[in-house]
């Protein structure tokens, strides 16, 4: 048996011996390297969250509070406004806000205030007058019902807008706008400083709509108003950064 | 009796004879044979043959003005270019083949494991040195690396160089891009699998090996 062993050891060795020495060039001949090493310093990060004030940094949906603060306003008709029509002039449109039912002789008790018109002085209304408005007639707006919330980015990296998203069951007819104020807003009163700008509206949840608002890296944040025309909806909040869609193009640099 | 002894003396004169005629010829005949050997001929011709084996030297060096690839890269964003500079040169007396590069990433991340949403390499010869401050080559540029995942790189894969000779001196740009991407980051969570807040270290290695051996006569 031993001697089988060593016959067979013998055999290998001999095989090998005399195996064909055509090895790849590159392994039977010299080769050279040369290494280097870059360290990758940390890819950017791009987040933001809605939250109840400007400081808030939780990463979750954001459940707005109740809407218990009803706003409601009073203005009076200027000239005639002969039946039907949708828009109707008003000697003053302050404190109105689209998604008000306008309440007035005349005008449908399923009509919204869709547009404001602060420069004519006019309100479009979702449902056509069916009576004549006569000069000086009093029209409020009512069944509003508004909440506040922040966008806040929680990251170092600026962004250039993004997404956001209103979850709540149903309330057809009744709608939740939100909007932003590309001033400051007086909360108490709804009231803007500067121009409103409608972000998303809708009877029920919406999809991820663009807020095309520049958040700075960091500490930027945007105060947005959320108003109802009914109380007593469940409303969440979630903001989406799409990298495809928030964020700077690109850069080249050479260094 | 007396024949008996003259026979005998005669006997031992010639048993005598014998012996003095066999050493005779035994020395005589060793002489002869010694004396043939030491006195053969012999012819020598030399010569000097000086023999050098050729050298293989690859080094790679960051372009004067440039970070090449051992200065650390600003935090890089969707989309992101990253051009270095470096000189490959072929500093031995032999000419090269098959030049290659390898990348290893440490640790380990979506940036050097994922081929599509990780680091993307492209190198770019040029005739004359890089115009750094805008990328540009006046010269001929030539595609040394089309753009190619870290994570392919991660086995040695070939070289396109304009030269090979030995002494070649060659210009290279790096370019290290992170690809655009389609991710969301929904209310601050960042999804599985993110290219974001990554750190890779990237460990380069130029390959070459040595010319075809030859076979000459003359």
């Amino acid at each position: 048996m031993k001697t089988n062993r060593l016959a067979l050891v013998a055999v290998l060795v001999g095989a090998i011996g005399l195996a064909p020495t055509g090895l790849p060039r590159a392994q039977a001949g010299v080769s050279a390297t040369s290494t280097s090493s870059v360290l990758q310093a940390p890819t950017q990060k791009y987040a933001a969250v809605a939250g109840a004030s400007p400081s808030a940094t939780a990463t979750s949906a954001y459940a707005i509070p109740a809407f218990t603060t009803s706003c409601s306003v009073s203005n009076v008709t200027t000239g005639s406004n002969n039946s039907p029509r949708t828009t109707i002039n008003m000697g003053s449109v302050t404190g109105y806000v689209v998604g008000m039912k306008p309440s007035a002789t005349g005008i449908p008790a399923t009509a919204l205030i869709t547009s404001i018109n602060t420069g004519a002085k006019t309100i479009t209304v979702s449902v056509a007058t069916t009576a004549n408005i006569s000069n000086n007639t009093a029209i409020t707006g009512a069944g509003c019902w508004q909440q506040y919330f922040s966008v806040n980015n929680i990251q170092a990296t600026a962004l250039s807008s993004f997404g956001v998203q209103q979850s709540f069951s149903s309330i057809s007819p009744d709608t939740i706008t939100m909007r932003r104020c590309s001033g400051t807003w007086t909360e108490s009163t709804g009231a803007c400083s500067g121009s409103i700008t409608t972000i998303v509206s809708g009877t029920a949840t919406s999809a991820i709509t663009t807020a095309s608002i520049a958040l700075s890296a960091s500490t930027g944040t945007a105060r947005l108003r959320l108003l109802a025309t009914k109380s007593g909806i469940s409303v969440t909040i979630s903001v989406a950064i799409r990298l495809a869609t928030d964020i700077a193009a690109g850069t080249t640099t050479n260094s | 009796m007396k024949l008996n002894s003259v026979s005998a003396l005669q006997g031992a004169g010639r048993l005598t004879l014998k012996i003095v005629v066999v050493a005779t010829a035994a020395i005589g005949g060793g002489a002869l044979v010694s004396s043939s050997v030491f006195t053969s001929l012999t012819a020598v011709a030399t010569a000097s043959t000086s023999v050098t084996s050729g050298t293989l030297s690859l080094t790679d060096t960051a372009t004067a003005g440039s970070g090449g690839l051992v200065t650390a890269i600003a935090g890089m964003a969707p989309g992101d270019v990253r051009n270095r500079y470096l000189t490959l040169t072929n500093g031995g007396t032999l000419d090269a083949d098959t030049p290659t590069v390898r990348i290893a990433g440490s640790p380990s991340t979506v940036l050097t494991t994922d081929g599509t949403k990780g680091l993307q390499i492209t190198i770019s010869a040029c005739s004359v040195a890089w115009t750094q401050a805008t990328g540009v080559c006046s010269g001929t540029t030539t595609a040394v690396l089309t753009s190619t995942s870290a994570l392919a790189l991660a086995t040695d894969t070939a070289l396109t160089l304009p030269s090979k000779i030995a002494g070649a001196v060659t210009p290279l740009k790096i370019s290290i891009a992170l690809p655009n991407t389609n991710e969301t980051v929904t209310d601050g969570v960042f999804p599985g699998g993110t290219v974001q807040g990554l750190t890779t270290t990237l460990a380069w290695t130029f390959t070459e090996a040595q010319r075809t051996a030859t076979t000459t006569n003359g």
